[in-house]
This record gives C-alpha cells, structure tokens and sequence, in this order.
C-alpha cells in the first residue's frame, strides 16, 4: 500500500507512519506530485521564424 | 465491482450520442434566432451593426439554449446505481479541511461533529487534518487554542492533525499538494472539504465504499447541498439550488460520462491518481493569465481524466453540505475569483493530451462569464444600429408616385423575445412540474409554498439579473485589463450590509444604469421602454442590495417562502455542529481575532 513513496523499505515506511501516529503526529510519508505540462511550448514557430531569418540574415552577410 | 468493460462502452456511445444532440440543439436555437433577427433587421436594409447584433445574439442564445439543455437531459430520474463495496473496508482515508483566515471556532466545530459522525458510522479509523493557510498571527493563534479544544473534546490524538504552513505558495491548491507531497504516501483516499462543508459520518463512508468498488475511479464528487442561509439573498439562492440544481446536475452527470466535475470540495480523490496526475504547473507571465491556476478544481479533474482516470459525479450521495455568500456583494466577490480562474483557462485549453470534452468543459466555464457581455453588448449594439440608420426612403425611385413601406417585421420581434424569455423559463417550469408530480414539492412545504418560492425566487432573481449582470462584466473587464483580483478570504456568517456600504459597492452600477437612461432618452425614446427592465434595477441597486442582506424572518422549522428539505428536516450533522458549538460558544473569544479579515474589496466600487 506504500506505492510511488520515496521510502525504499515499505516495512520502514509502514513503521514511521505509525510511530508518528502514535505520537499523534502527521505521518511523513511524501508522495511525488510530477508536474503536469499544461502549456504548449511557447513561440516554437517564432523560435523557428527567427532561427531560419537569422540564417538567412548570416547567409547574405 | 467494476462494471463490465462492455457497459462502459454503451455508456460511453450513449453518452456521445447525448453530447452531439445539446450541442447541435443549442447551435440550432442560437442560429435560429440569430436568422429570425437578420430578418427584422433586413427591413430597413441590413447594416453591419445589424450583422454584429445578430452574432452576439446568435452566441448569446447559443449559451442559453445550452443551459435549457442541461435541464431537460435532467428531467428523467436516473436510474444509474453505482457499484459499492459491501465487504470490509480498506482503504486508508483522510479528510482534508484548507482553511485561510476562517473563524476557528465554527470551522473546527465541523471538524469535531464529523470526526463524531464517522465514528458513530464505522470503526474503521478515518483521519482529518486540518490544513492551514491563515496568514493573520491572531487567527492563527487562535487556531492553535481551538485545535487544542477539539483534541481534548474527541480524545483523537493519533487521528486529528493540524498544521499551518509558514507560506500559503499556490493557494489551495498548494496546500493540498504540500500534504500530499508530505504526507501521501500514508493514504489511499482522502475527502477534501472546504471551511464550510459538512459530511454525514454515513456519506464519508459510502463515498469511501464507491471508491473502493471501482479502482479507475479518481474522483468522487457530491452535489453539496447549500444550509444554513440566513439573508434574504442567501435563502433565495440556498431554495434555488435546492430545488432546481438537481435536475440540471443529473443532466450534466449524463452528459460528462467518465470525464465529470471537480468542483474544489465535498469531493473524495484516489491519492495515487491525484498526486500521479494533478501536480500543477506555474502558468507563464504574470497574473491574471500567467501564475498560479486559481480555478484549480476544473484543471485537476481535467488532468485526472487526461490520465486515464475516471472522474464521477453522483447525484444520489445524500449528507454533503455546504454554506454559500449571504449578499450580493459576497456573492460578486466570490465571482470575481471565479472569473479570472476561469478566463485564465484559456491558457490552458490547447494543453496537449486533454479529452476534447475537458475542453468543452473549460470553454463553458469562460461561457459562463462573457455571456453577459455579450448580452450587454448585443444591447448596445442593437442601440447604437438604431440611432444611426438613417430615415426610411419612401420614394427610393424619384418618378415614383405612390410611397413604398418598410415590411413592418414587429411580429419578428417580439416571438424573438417571446421565445428568448421561454428557454430562459421552460427549465425551470419543467423542473417545477418534475417536482409536483414526483412529490419532491413536499421538502419544500407543500406544492402551494413551493409554487409560491418558485414566483418569489423569479421574480427577485430577475430583478437582481442586471445587478450581478453588471458586476460580472466589470470582472471580465478588470481581467482583460490584467487586474490580479488575488484570493480574498471568504467572509462567513453575518453579512448584513448597510445602504452606505451597499452603495459603496454598487455605485459604479448605479451610474451605469443611469447613463443608460439618459443616453436611450436623448438617443431614442422609442426603445426606452425597453431599457427600463435593465436600468431600473441597475438604479436601485444599493437599496436592493442591502435590503437582500437583511436577516430573513426567522419562523423556527415552520413553513415559510423558501423552505429547504434541510430546514424542515434538519440533518443529523448540523444538529451535532451546532451542539459542539454550543458547548464552545460559551468560552470562545469574541471574535475579535477575526477582525483583520481584508476589507470588503468591492467597497471601492
């Protein structure tokens, strides 16, 4: 049940969290939140537009 | 158990089927008037404000086709009966409580009445932490006080848990994520509340059974029911969605399948899936587009379904409950968070990945707030068209010798408003004939008192329509023009308004309303009729505004308008909440310490 914690050991983890919750603390027991893309890369096509008019400009020189 | 992958599917393609005809259905109505109108308009020749009125009306009518919609897919009970887990129960749950800057009293009260309740209704051990975010010293202190009081009121050391998080980074949202990111891995589900919710110990438990019986489900929401309104503004909103919201919330249930709402609370997660799938990003750029997401709740079930989960509303949950802004002002202020939250989901639309009915859901909610801009700019529109067309040419041939007429399109006109004012009413009237013949009226006093409430809340809703028209367009302006509205804390209880601070607040509306007046006299009298029903509460707004605010008659649990089910028959928590805060009341400080709150933030006008 201690799926995607970062403890290594499951039964250490199990341990700690009732130790703390004996102790009548919150159990430390972190879970990874990834963070989620929501964005589209931002100005890729101008990035594009600028990469091909600067070699353009370089061409000409 | 987990219903055959068969039956998904159907419900799925039912589900589909259900989508394209609304959508179709409301483009139709709004396409529909929009040519009944080009119609009218052509008489005089068409003028490209004409065609510009016709699209604002075309959108405008779209939205309100849409919303009749909902109500009628909601009209046929459902008979949809989700799977439970019987046997023992499993799970690790926890019951997650945010509060910022809230009475402690009043919000730990709840705390103690349900940990009580879900006691009473399973011996499995569920846990609750309270999650601070409050940023003022006294009330934090005060916080300590109480948490103090409620562990030695329920003996739950080793199951109640407070902490207060020394900065409030992402709001609510990031202090959800700093528990999960903390404490997670020690839950497999946990129910987030708001400040103000109540849960039956027997709800917690049967949301928990439902999670367990399905393991793709990710989410879990409640229809939270809205107790406790004491104004006359917050009874009429707490009748109205008493009454008709569950209709329209079986309809959106039939139309969201497994991709459903998130409204914040009152719902229960799978931790697994939410913290697999709903860590949030930092939007580019400044506020009010860029920075923290601030309608969260939307985005976080549109990551959840992204990932493959199933997010589900369930109507037929009984035992949630909520509390809901006593004023108009309150109301508007919530509003204007909910505005930018929503405005800003246009960032994220096009985010890669999201089920095209996320992005419908996204696009509705920013629906719901330019629609009255639209409304209000159709009007304008329609005024400005008028004004400037030039006199009607009765002799467009100069050898003519008799005069040609304008085509007298009047009838147009007015079953074009005829039928506007119909979608408008047909939900609730149907609503209102589903309640009579399924008996549901008797929650509401009888059929008489209910068919009174319904009249009473028409009336005064329609009157205060131009009012919260008014506040909600200058939201949208003040976010377009990059106005960071921030996170005002909720202010709860007493919110009786005098007629200066209600002017304060509503001043600019007045003016508006008055302009408006003037403008129609000096520009064209011949539709100033028509503007009366817009402006004359638009002038009044003040008075209606503090009026609204008033306590309302209180009559005991006798039948009065706006009876609810939950004043008539009040539910087993509230009747707990308010013994624990009668045991408390009497030591509790007076609550000076929740005098730092922000200043009302409309009061600038």
């Amino acid at each position: 049940m201690m799926r995607q914690t970062m403890f290594d050991d499951q039964a250490t983890a199990a341990e700690r969290v009732a130790q703390a919750l004996a102790l009548g603390q919150l159990p430390e027991a972190p879970r990874m939140m990834p963070t989620q893309v929501l964005e589209r890369p931002q100005g890729r096509l101008s990035a594009w537009i600028a990469m091909l008019t600067t070699g353009f400009g370089a061409a000409r020189t | 158990m987990a219903r055959p992958r068969q039956s998904d599917d159907s419900i799925e393609r039912r589900v589909l089927l259900v989508r394209a005809v609304a959508v179709l259905l409301a483009l139709a109505t709004g396409a529909g008037a929009a040519a009944i109108f080009i119609q009218y308009a052509s008489a005089d020749g068409l003028t490209p404000m004409a065609v510009l009125s016709a699209l604002l009306l075309c959108l405008s009518t779209s939205w309100l086709a849409w919303g009749a919609c909902l109500g009628l897919i909601g009209l046929r009970p459902s008979r949809f009966r989700a799977p439970r887990n019987a046997g023992p129960i499993g799970s690790r749950t926890v019951v997650i409580v945010p509060v910022c800057n809230e009475d402690p009293v009043v919000t730990f009260a709840r705390v103690a009445a349900m940990y009580r309740s879900v006691n009473a209704a399973t011996a499995v051990p569920v846990h609750f932490a309270i999650l601070s975010d409050s940023r003022d010293p006294g009330i934090a202190a005060a916080e300590e006080r109480w948490f103090a009081r409620l562990m030695e009121d329920t003996a739950g050391a080793g199951r109640l848990f407070y902490r207060r998080r020394s900065q409030n980074t992402g709001r609510k949202a990031g202090n959800i994520e700093d528990f999960f990111a903390r404490s997670g891995g020690a839950y497999d589900l946990a129910l987030i509340l708001d400040a103000d919710s109540l849960m039956e110990g027997g709800t917690i438990v049967e949301m928990i059974r439902r999670m367990e019986a399905d393991p793709a489900l990710g989410l879990l929401q409640t229809l939270p029911v809205v107790v406790r309104a004491q104004s006359i503004f917050g009874r009429v909103m707490q009748f109205a969605a008493a009454f008709f919201s569950p209709v329209f919330s079986r309809g959106l249930a039939r139309l969201q399948g497994r991709t459903g709402p998130f409204w914040g609370h009152n719902a229960m997660v799978r931790v697994e899936a939410f913290t697999a799938a709903c860590g949030l990003p930092v939007l580019s750029g400044p506020p009010p587009f860029g920075g923290h997401i601030l309608s969260h709740d939307y985005v976080e079930a549109a990551l959840l379904a992204r990932a493959g989960w199933k997010v589900r509303l369930d109507i037929d949950i009984r035992g949630s409950y909520e509390e809901a802004p006593e004023s108009v002002v309150e109301h508007a202020r919530r509003d204007r968070r909910w505005c930018q939250g929503n405005l800003q989901h246009l960032r994220i639309i096009g985010a890669p990945g999201l089920k095209a009915w996320s992005r419908f859901v996204f696009l509705q909610g920013v629906f719901a707030y330019i629609a009255p801009v639209l409304w209000a700019g159709f009007l304008i529109s329609v005024v400005v068209d008028h004004v400037t067309q030039p006199p009607p040419n009765y002799f467009p041939d100069p050898h003519q010798f008799f005069p040609v007429f304008p085509s007298d399109e009047t009838a147009k006109a007015i079953g074009l408003a005829i039928g506007i004012f119909g979608l408008l009413m047909m939900p609730k009237l149907l609503t209102t004939l589903e309640a009579l013949i399924a008996g549901r009226t008797k929650g509401f006093g009888g059929s008489w008192n209910a068919l009174k409430s319904v009249l009473a809340d028409f009336l005064l809703l329609s009157f205060l329509a131009p009012i919260l028209m008014a506040y909600q367009t200058r939201s949208v302006w003040q976010v377009l023009m990059g106005r960071d509205g921030g996170w005002p804390a909720n202010l709860r209880g007493d919110a009786r308004l005098s007629l200066g601070e209600a002017w304060a607040a509503s001043r600019f509306i007045v003016i508006a309303g008055a302009a408006c007046l003037i403008a129609g006299y000096f520009l064209t009298t011949q539709i100033l009729i028509w503007l009366l029903p817009v402006a004359v509460p638009m002038l009044l707004a003040p008075v209606a505004i503090s009026w609204t605010s008033r306590t309302a008659r209180p009559a005991g649990r006798a039948v009065r308008l706006f009876t609810t089910p939950e004043e008539l028959a009040v539910p087993a928590i509230l009747t707990l909440h308010d013994a624990v805060l009668a045991a408390w009341q009497p030591v509790a400080a007076a609550p000076a310490e929740i005098k730092s709150l922000p200043e009302l933030e409309l009061a600038g006008g």
